[in-house]
């Protein structure tokens, strides 16, 4: 086609474009998906170095999850997610110096944790002809955390569908009920509550790139704190700011597909993190599709970090040894091969974590012990009818 | 497994439709078929002036209604076209001229009284219809008629369903209508024959569809020659009189709507007027003249692959 | 520092909007493809994010948050 339109050939366009039949977003889906994923989740255990007492086995957890979506009517889908895990291992319940002045873990629980999750979270979104809205309402079953949230979301496309911005926002009400809770003198029951809200800007770069732009606010208030450790004491609020960095581009020689995203991200315990992750989706034959991805992820320490729980310190003071709030660096690597069946998609997918100190880009003054490594495998599978 | 073209017809739309598709099996195609199919039919069923239950007849019932009748968002949008139609034609298009083409009727080949035609023009305009947020109030003895939009655009819509249901190669064909689906597999197009109006066993034109789609526009078959001059159907809203322009147009664009919408105001304009119009447009086209000469632009060049 | 990176950041956003090419919507057929997509695999990406959320002090991204669990 000729490269400079007439002025009327371009009014045509645009009004036929945004016919509903045409439009390229925005259509609820045509088909019903269902999508099945089990996946089993396995932690390095400890060294008998970093905990010479009790357990080493860490967590290994087994996930299965399904999400049903379907068309309703000619302007609505449903869409319905349930997962389960269950759960086996020990998670740190305490730290201490050795007798070599290197501190030590203590496991939780000669018996180890037995737990197991159930989640439900049923939404619905409804297409309009430049955009959508939506909402979804959820809850999750431990034996010791129940969490009932809700999310609304929705999204406009602007200067011919090549700038998408949406908005989304989730409230989430959280009970803790810690099990054996006398016996250990744990809290008997807590809640916590969490309210978010994300913008985001995507926008088509050319006919083979797109970029996306997300910033995302969360305020959590309430029991903030580790039930299960001996002791762990938190700030009752804290606010969380991420900004999130996507790339995709596809090459058309290689037929392949790049995706690279870049998340900054601050907390007013005192933490920033950055994310680096890339993903090439190399399509192999028309139903093949094999997935390489790296994910680099830092984070600082939060500003009452101890690796050695401090038993003195009045209970006032902040203070808490989860590694989850040290500093550390993580690098991790996956593989997925996907194929294409017709009706049918398979995806198997696994995947190494290692997380260690010295990977930090961050200061580290304190290491932790417990940082984790670990396996991932999944099997999943789609199917459209 | 090795992708195999498989074709389907239907009768719909007034006219004979047919979807070609590549795929591995039959009963996976006529799966996409029926749904393809029920798309026709749903569109068909709503826009149709001829059926007692459609809303296009609603819509010509309500003329009058101080209410108005409300339209929904599809309809909408093919109001908001039809506006672009009518603006982009400085009025000739105007879906709310249809009154005038019934007594121009090339079956009775009768041309009328210009008094007859003077009752008429008061009825016609695009522009008197109004709105009121979603309803829309038309003025007592008008009528509307979405042919030259509703065809094009159900192809497109067909095709759009077709890719959406994993199809990646086919084309949808709507009573002369056609749009692309996907290009054949090795990214070769699908060639389109236009029938020459006068012998419609010969071809008066190809024209090579790689994406997009090609609509045609004529009125061959629906004129008459009242003492040696020949009357069109197609009519010019404005005077009431038939257009004088060309023949016969078929034009290729980025989809069938806008194809058809490009061919049908060319049928309107004057013969020179709509040939520099379509020129200008750079679509690839094929037209006949008033005096039965072909000719038309980039037919022969291969439609180019969107630049990556 | 972090002022500089924020103004290059926001640099680097201008740039790439203001280089973008109008994009007619039949000439997105490859960003419409399944491994364009900003999650290609929603179960895969609900899974990562629950793992990463539950392991890393971070969270937060580009879309809305369900609900909390026990595991962090």
């Amino acid at each position: 086609m000729n490269p400079k339109h007439s002025r009327s050939l371009i009014a045509l366009s645009t009004t036929a474009l945004a016919l509903p039949g045409i439009a390229n977003a925005d259509a609820p889906p045509t088909q019903n998906k269902v999508s099945y994923k089990i996946s089993n989740y396995t932690e390095d255990d400890l060294s008998r170095r970093e905990a010479p007492f009790g357990d080493l086995d860490r967590y290994d957890i087994d996930v299965h999850q399904f999400q049903l979506i379907s068309p309703v009517g000619r302007n609505f889908s449903l869409q319905v997610d349930a997962n389960y895990e269950s759960l086996t291992g020990a998670s740190p319940w305490f730290t201490s110096t050795g007798l070599d002045g290197e501190p030590i873990v203590s496991l939780s629980g000669a018996s180890g944790i037995r737990d197991k999750r159930s989640e439900l979270s049923v939404g619905t979104r409804y297409y309009l002809i430049n955009g959508s809205i939506g909402g979804n309402i959820g809850y999750s079953e431990e034996d010791d955390y129940r969490a009932t949230y809700f999310g609304l979301s929705g999204e406009r496309h602007f200067n011919d569908e090549m700038t998408t911005v949406s908005l989304g926002f989730s409230y989430s009400s959280d009970d803790i009920f810690p099990t054996d809770a006398e016996l250990f003198n744990r809290v008997v029951s807590e809640d916590k509550s969490s309210t978010s809200a994300v913008l985001s800007i995507s926008q088509v770069i050319n006919q083979v790139s797109t970029f996306q732009v997300a910033l995302s606010l969360t305020e959590q208030s309430g029991f903030l704190s580790d039930p299960y450790k001996l002791r762990d004491v938190r700030p009752q609020d804290k606010t969380q700011i991420a900004l999130t960095n996507s790339y995709r581009r596809f090459f058309v020689a290689a037929d392949a597909s790049l995706h690279v995203n870049y998340r900054f991200y601050h907390d007013d315990f005192g933490i920033s993190s950055q994310t680096f992750d890339v993903a090439w989706f190399q399509n192999l034959s028309n139903s093949l599709q094999l997935v390489p991805t790296v994910r680099y992820y830092s984070q600082s320490a939060a500003d009452f970090f101890t690796n050695v729980d401090d038993f003195l310190k009045p209970l006032s003071e902040y203070q808490s040894s989860d590694y989850r709030l040290a500093a550390f660096g993580a690098y991790s690597g996956g593989l997925s091969l996907i194929a294409d069946l017709g009706a049918w998609t398979a995806v198997l997918t696994a995947e190494r974590y290692v997380a260690n100190e010295a990977y930090s880009a961050y200061a580290v003054s304190q290491p932790s012990t417990a940082l984790v490594r670990y396996n991932r495998i999944s099997l999943g599978f789609d199917y459209s009818f | 497994m090795n992708p195999s073209l498989k074709r389907f017809s239907i009768n719909a739309m007034g006219g004979y439709c047919e979807f070609q598709i590549f795929d591995e099996s039959r009963i996976n195609a006529k799966r996409i078929v029926r749904q393809l199919t029920t798309e026709v039919r749903r569109l068909e069923q709503k826009y149709s002036r001829y059926r007692s239950n459609s809303l296009v007849t609603a819509i010509n019932y309500s003329a009058g209604d101080k209410l108005g009748i409300k339209i929904d968002s599809e309809t909408r949008s093919l109001f908001d076209h039809a506006l672009t139609c009518f603006e982009q034609s400085n009025g000739l298009f105007d879906i709310t001229a249809g009154a005038l083409s019934r007594i121009w009727d090339f079956r009775t080949a009768q041309v009328p009284a210009q008094a007859q035609i003077d009752a008429l023009l008061p009825r016609i305009g695009f522009n008197r219809l109004s709105w009121r947020n979603s309803r829309l109030l038309m003025p007592a003895g008008m009528e509307i008629d979405f042919g030259g939009i509703v065809k094009e655009y159900a192809a497109d819509a067909v095709a759009k369903l077709g890719r959406r249901l994993g199809v990646n190669h086919g084309l949808v064909n709507l009573g002369g209508d056609f749009a692309v689906i996907g290009a054949q597999p090795d990214n070769q197009p699908w060639t389109v024959g236009v029938a020459d109006p006068k012998q419609r066993d010969r071809l008066m034109a190809k024209i090579d569809l790689l994406y997009g789609g090609l609509a045609s526009s004529g009125d061959y078959e629906r004129c008459f020659i009242h003492k040696g001059k020949r009357y069109s159907h197609i009519v010019n809203p404005k005077t009431g009189w038939p257009c004088d322009g060309l023949r016969a147009v078929s034009v290729a664009a980025n989809l069938c709507t806008v194809a058809g919408s490009m061919a049908t105001i060319a049928m309107l304009k004057d013969e020179q007027a709509a040939l520099g119009w379509l020129q200008e447009s750079g679509l690839p086209f094929a037209a006949m003249t008033g005096e039965e000469r072909i000719t038309g632009e980039g037919l022969n060049e291969q439609q180019p692959e969107s630049s990556l | 520092m972090r002022t500089t990176r924020t103004i290059g950041l926001l640099l680097l956003t201008t740039v790439i909007l203001t280089a973008c090419t109008q994009v007619r919507p039949w000439e997105r057929g490859i960003l419409a493809r399944q491994e364009m997509a900003w999650e290609a695999d929603p179960l895969e990406s609900l899974l990562n994010d629950h793992i990463f959320f539950s392991k890393e002090a971070s969270s937060g991204g580009n879309s809305a948050a369900g609900g909390g669990c026990g595991c962090n």
